[in-house]
């Protein structure tokens, strides 16, 4: 087999290889086993950068430039040092704008215009097409040199027709791995994984193949890296090359770099690794040293091959390009030969690959559905179509045969007109075009559409003038005099001299005139123009792209669709599964009553453009969800006029506004009326511990509440759903709502809920955790004084200087009748004006700060009761309060005892004295009666000796018998006999009543007892008072049987004594006071049995008592005599004798009759103490 | 809640986007004349066998290379260090 065919199939193997690479990491990826996802396949992937011009043509470079290729790299390697400014938020901005392609993005910076998309498509296709016929030409050349193998070729082969020509079938290989790979999916943003992982290892091999080739030559083929350069040593031109002198004077060193570094990201396949391909932007941290490195490592042998090259082909023969491959032919190494061709075709499929996927998504997207849309061939009406998909993606496959087709075209027809290298960097000079419109509209808010439009278009063109029509002129396409004279002869416009001005490069000729005229336009149109709303929205959301207010950014639409049209036209777009998503998403998160007759809100269509962005650009999803509107009577330019105006004024208001929220220490949030969290600050998150990865773009209440119920936050829920409609029901409250939330880590959080007129709802949380406990102490303390003062026996009543009270407690509510309430607030001297000397004293101890006392203070409640009470003040001695403590005792049961004690030793003495007197007086009587008897026997008629005296007195006994009876002396005897015993029947009951010391319980008969009583009571009468106990009636009911009762006699007669007197004075007082003729004044005695009692009724007739005194009759003092005629206390003595002292009981009850009954039982046996 | 920063995750924020900085405007400046001048005024002078520009050229790559992965670098050892510290740590009680 020829040597041509072995190259043939083994490169055919090598693209199958890539095949399966990529098949492979695609599936793994769908299995959800992501290998290509990491930063290392991202880093070999920006190596595309890399394509056969640098493993062909810097070796190409370095022997016409020496150093000069280097530039070209360093310029990246410093792009990479700035990445964290430039790339970072080019990678923010595409990821939240979903972006395609760099057309994609700088139209969506500039108002989505499906203008500038169409140019910088234009631009792009047209200056990177020379870059992919470059490709081509290589992997073209590459084979044919090392088919002929081992013959080294001095000239390409000549050209032959294009069914014959290797690159030709190449071209339609790498067609169809692309077509394989990069349309697979119709949503260009997202990753094409599998595709990429095949660049990565691509990366790889040529590297490896570079560096290898790059060691043989080195260390094999010579001796060393001192043995190439001393090659140069005696060659001084080559000397001079290395120096690199010329192009530190003229400028193309600085000039290269800076344009390189700007190709690095602003050539389509570059912007579509770095960017779209991109799917962490943790990864750019990585690249950030692995590219460079890259890039080092493959030119580091670029100036040793390119010198060995020379010293081995000597006369040119062999073209500088090739050395990579021919120099180990030379050695007879077609191993290494076949390495390093396998090396420049991964270098260049690589870039034709990514370039076309690029390429063929800006043409289609930005380009191709545009005119479709124009025409109607491609809409979002009412015409049923199915075939949406597959025609976007037919249209896009067709667009990367058409691309790699044209680009094939232009190697055939001008290809050999430049040198890779300038070829490649006809490319970058294009490419470049972009850098002012990128650079300035991530960091510029006022660039125009229509500067950038300007911009453009005239450094485009510039480029044209000065970079491709002179290629046309050498390649006979236009009259070299076009180049040497201008065209129509006017030198001024030399395409390579503009305005007179030339330089040795006409690449840095064109370089500078393009970019002064592009970045100057861009600049001044930019100035003197305005943006329209959705300019003034993008350009915000690009140049405050790290803020969180612009993912939520609403555009406005100029008309209506229904959400089911709506749904279903999408579906023709984009595939079911993520169509499908998106709405039920939106119907799950809808608050009010979705329905799909409904028409699309603002944000759902937003929503819907972002997704349709992926498949077919943003400018064209605009445009296409544009014309499926139905329109509104309004004018939306004068509306937007009217919102530019007002906005920009709002804008620096806003400013304030966010730093001052983000500063408060409450949390606030906001959520509009389809519950969206569109703004919050640093405290709602850090107060509600949510991790920065949930708030993204489109984060609902829904999505929130979901998060904290997995998180426990609202503890054990079971109908998680009811909870969440209950939850979102409460948070859209029509009203303001505060409530207090404590949370698993029991800090108490206030959430107050406000909703505004336009449906949103702001909450503010504030953490009251600290304030909460302190108001908890706070009340329990209060609670636990509160309860103190209110268990104190006393009244205790606080009063500030003023007098006005300010604490009141239980007991003086029991004292004065008076709640609390009440008191509080009023002044002590209006509620207490009895007591003006009180009052003084207050006043006086709140000024000098000392305690001061009254006691005794007599006083009546609200019943009418006397009642005594002890008044202590106490200063309130704390600073910053002033007033007093107010103590008051009820002291009235004290005081009474006190009385009562020294009336008691009162009745004492007295009692003592009648019992004295009693005694004095029993022996005078004792004689009285003995003489009265001895008087009546000396008169007796049957005494011997009366007679025999009587006789010897010259009388007889019976004369003086009969003079005694008829002068009624016997009758008097008897009267004084009687008398005198009555009389000392008196003096010894009076002897016994007072002789209390001497008490002695014993069985009694109660009857004989009340009978003594009567007896004494009887000789109670007052003349003055006409009142004598002997006028009353007794009526006596007694049973013949009665059982004695356990009682000390003396103590039971001086209760039923007391009874009786009472009752006696109360009837004769009644009947002074009302005289009756035949009134029967009368006590009805009874006694009976009642079980173990006793018990004594005396019942009088008389006017009786009314039920308030009945109830107060027992109490100590209480009389209703005249004051002076009684003590108050012979009823309180009864009752104390009766119950504590026989454990008996008195009560009083009406009378049958109309007066009082007094009831008193006694025990028929003893208690066990008495 | 700030993202709590896994380990080997580099940031580019705060001193590391300051040092970014720096090696770009560094590396501007010794990658570009009048700088580069100096070291090609004699195109015969050799550096372990490399001519002085490219040595130097190739140098300062490297470097700016390390500056970026230098933080990197520092992540990576710093458990090796703790254990040394620990080790010598213990040692030396």
């Amino acid at each position: 087999m020829q040597f041509a065919w072995w190259v043939f199939f083994i490169s055919l193997a090598y693209l199958g290889l890539l095949f399966l690479i990529a098949h492979f990491a695609d599936r793994r990826a769908a299995q959800g086993k992501r290998f290509g996802a990491n930063p290392y396949v991202y880093s070999l992937s920006l190596a595309v950068y890399c394509t056969s011009w640098t493993f062909y043509g810097s070796v190409g470079r370095a022997a016409t430039d020496g150093i000069g290729f280097l530039p070209i790299y360093l310029g990246p390697t410093l792009l990479f040092m700035v990445a964290p400014f430039l790339l970072r938020k080019i990678l923010k901005i595409a990821q939240a704008q979903r972006t395609t392609s760099i057309a994609d993005f700088i139209s969506s910076r500039y108002g989505k215009s499906q203008l500038l998309a169409g140019l910088v498509t234009v631009v792009a296709v047209i200056g990177i097409m020379p870059y992919i016929a470059l490709q081509l030409k290589a992997v073209s050349t590459s084979f044919d040199i090392l088919s002929r193998y081992p013959v080294i070729a001095a000239t390409a082969s000549d050209p032959v027709a294009v069914l014959s020509d290797k690159a030709f079938y190449v071209t339609i290989l790498l067609a169809l791995f692309t077509i394989f790979f990069g349309t697979r999916r119709l949503d260009a943003s997202e990753h094409h994984e599998g595709l990429m992982v095949a660049i990565a290892f691509e990366s790889l091999v040529k590297l490896f193949a570079f560096i290898a080739v790059g060691v043989f030559v080195t260390f094999f083929m010579f001796d060393g890296l001192e043995s190439i350069f001393d090659q140069v040593t005696d060659n001084a031109t080559l000397s001079e090359l290395i120096s690199g002198r010329a192009l530190f004077d003229n400028g193309s060193w600085t000039f290269l770099m800076l344009l390189s570094a700007l190709a690095a990201f602003c050539l389509p396949r570059q912007f579509q690794v770095t960017v779209v391909e991109n799917t962490h932007r943790s990864h750019l941290d990585t690249a950030m040293w692995l590219f460079p490195l890259y890039l080092l490592l493959i030119n580091l042998f670029v100036l040793p091959i390119a010198i060995a090259g020379l010293v081995t082909f000597p006369g040119g023969g062999i073209n500088a390009d090739t050395f990579v491959l021919t120099l180990p032919m030379s050695a007879a190494q077609p191993a290494l030969a076949l390495l390093v061709y396998i090396g420049g075709l991964s270098a260049a499929s690589g870039m034709v690959i990514v370039a076309t996927v690029a390429l063929s998504t800006m043409v289609c997207n930005d380009l191709i559905v545009p005119v479709m849309m124009r025409y109607r061939l491609l809409h979002f009406g009412r015409m049923e179509s199915t075939t949406a998909t597959g025609m976007l993606k037919a249209l896009r496959r067709i667009t990367i045969i058409a691309i790699l087709l044209l680009s094939y075209s232009y190697f055939k027809i001008i290809g050999d007109s430049y040198a890779l290298v300038t070829i490649g960097l006809v490319s970058f000079a294009a490419a470049a075009q972009f850098a002012p419109l990128i650079i300035g509209g991530i960091f510029w808010k006022g660039a125009t559409l229509k500067g950038a439009i300007a911009g453009l278009s005239t450094g485009f063109l510039v480029w044209g003038y000065t970079l491709v029509l002179p290629a046309f002129a050498q390649s006979g396409w236009l009259p070299l005099s076009f180049i040497e004279q201008g065209p129509f002869g006017l030198t001024l416009l030399k395409p390579q001299a503009l305005f007179g001005v030339s330089w040795d490069s006409p690449l840095l000729h064109s370089l500078f005139w393009s970019a002064f005229i592009n970045v100057g336009l861009y600049l001044s149109v930019s100035l003197f123009t305005r943006q329209n709303l959705i300019e003034w929205t993008q350009a915000r959301a690009f140049v405050d792209v790290f803020e969180h207010k612009n993912e939520y950014v609403t555009r406005p639409w100029e008309g209506q669709i229904r959400i089911a049209d709506l749904e279903r036209t999408v579906l023709r777009f984009v595939d079911s599964d993520r169509a499908m998503s998106l709405f039920g998403r939106y119907r799950d998160s809808s608050l009010s009553g979705y329905s799909p007759g409904m028409d699309a809100p603002a944000d759902l269509l937003t929503e819907v453009e972002k997704l349709l962005s992926g498949v077919i650009g943003s400018a064209s999803a605009r445009v296409l969800i544009n014309t499926s509107l139905r329109r509104s009577n309004i004018n939306l330019d004068n509306v937007l006029d009217i919102i530019d105006e007002a906005s920009l004024a709002v804008e620096a208001s806003r400013e304030v506004l966010k730093s001052v929220i983000e500063n408060v220490d409450q949390g606030i949030s906001m959520y509009d009326k389809e519950m969206n969290l569109v703004a919050w600050n640093r405290r709602f998150v850090e107060i509600n511990d949510i991790p920065e990865s949930l708030l993204r773009a489109g984060v609902t209440l829904r999505d929130l509440c979901l998060y904290n119920l997995d998180k426990g936050e609202y503890g054990e829920v079971e109908d998680r759903d009811a909870f969440i409609e209950r939850y979102i029901h409460d948070a859209f409250q029509l009203q303001r709502t505060v409530f207090e939330k404590k949370r698993p880590n029991n800090t108490i959080i206030e959430v107050r809920r406000t909703p505004l007129a336009t449906g949103s709802v702001v909450t503010t949380y504030t953490d009251i955790t600290q304030s909460k406990q302190a108001e908890l102490e706070l009340t329990r303390l209060r609670n636990l004084l509160g309860n103190m003062i209110d268990s104190m026996p006393s009244a205790l009543i606080g009063i500030d200087v003023d007098g006005r009270i300010t604490h009141w407690n239980r007991e003086a509510e029991r004292m004065s009748g008076l709640r609390a309430v009440n008191a509080i607030g009023q002044l002590l001297s209006e509620l207490f004006p009895l007591f003006p000397d009180v009052l003084r004293k207050i006043a006086r101890s709140i000024q000098t700060l000392s305690p001061d006392q009254a006691s005794n203070l007599r006083w009546e409640n609200d019943k009418g009761e006397v009642r005594y009470m002890d008044v202590t003040v106490y200063p309130l001695l704390g600073e910053g309060v002033e007033g007093a403590v107010i103590r008051l005792d009820d002291v009235t049961e004290t005081v009474r005892m006190e009385e009562m004690m020294v009336q008691s030793e009162k009745m004492l003495s007295v009692g003592g004295l009648a019992a004295g007197m009693a005694h004095e007086i029993n022996n005078p009587l004792a004689g009285i009666v003995q003489s009265v008897q001895v008087i009546n026997t000396r008169l007796g008629r049957e005494m011997d000796k009366n007679r025999k005296v009587a006789e010897s007195c010259g009388t007889s006994i019976d004369a003086v018998a009969d003079y005694m009876d008829k002068r009624g002396i016997t009758a008097l005897m008897e009267m004084v006999s009687e008398s005198g015993k009555r009389a000392a029947k008196i003096v010894s009951s009076m002897l016994s009543f007072s002789r209390k010391s001497d008490l002695k319980f014993e069985l009694r008969d109660l009857r004989l007892l009340l009978d003594e009583t009567v007896e004494i009571a009887s000789n109670d009468y007052s003349l003055e008072k006409n009142y004598d106990f002997r006028k009353l009636i007794i009526h006596r009911e007694y049973p013949d049987e009665l059982p004695d009762a356990w009682c000390e006699g003396g103590q039971i007669q001086q209760v039923l004594l007391n009874l009786l007197k009472n009752g006696a004075q109360a009837m004769f007082e009644a009947a002074a006071a009302t005289p009756q003729e035949g009134r029967n004044d009368a006590f009805i005695l009874r006694i009976y049995a009642r079980g173990e009692w006793v018990c004594v009724e005396v019942e009088d007739n008389g006017p009786g008592m009314s039920p308030a005194v009945r109830r107060r009759i027992f109490e100590p003092f209480f009389t209703t005599k005249e004051v002076g005629s009684g003590t108050g206390l012979g009823l309180s003595v009864s009752y104390f004798i009766i119950t504590q002292n026989h454990r008996g009981s008195i009560e009083v009850k009406p009378g049958q009759k109309g007066g009082s009954c007094f009831v008193i039982r006694l025990p028929t046996a003893a208690p066990e103490t008495v | 809640m700030k993202k709590q920063q896994e380990p080997g995750e580099l940031s580019a924020r705060g001193t590391g986007r300051a040092r970014m900085l720096v090696a770009a405007i560094l590396g501007a400046l010794l990658l570009n004349p009048p700088l580069l001048e100096i070291f090609s005024v004699d195109p015969s002078a050799r550096l372990f066998g490399w001519p002085l520009i490219l040595f130097y050229i190739n140098l300062t790559w490297i470097l700016l290379i390390v500056m970026v992965f230098l933080p990197r670098l520092a992540v990576l050892f710093k458990p090796l260090g703790s254990a040394a510290q620990r080790l010598l740590g213990k040692r030396s009680d």
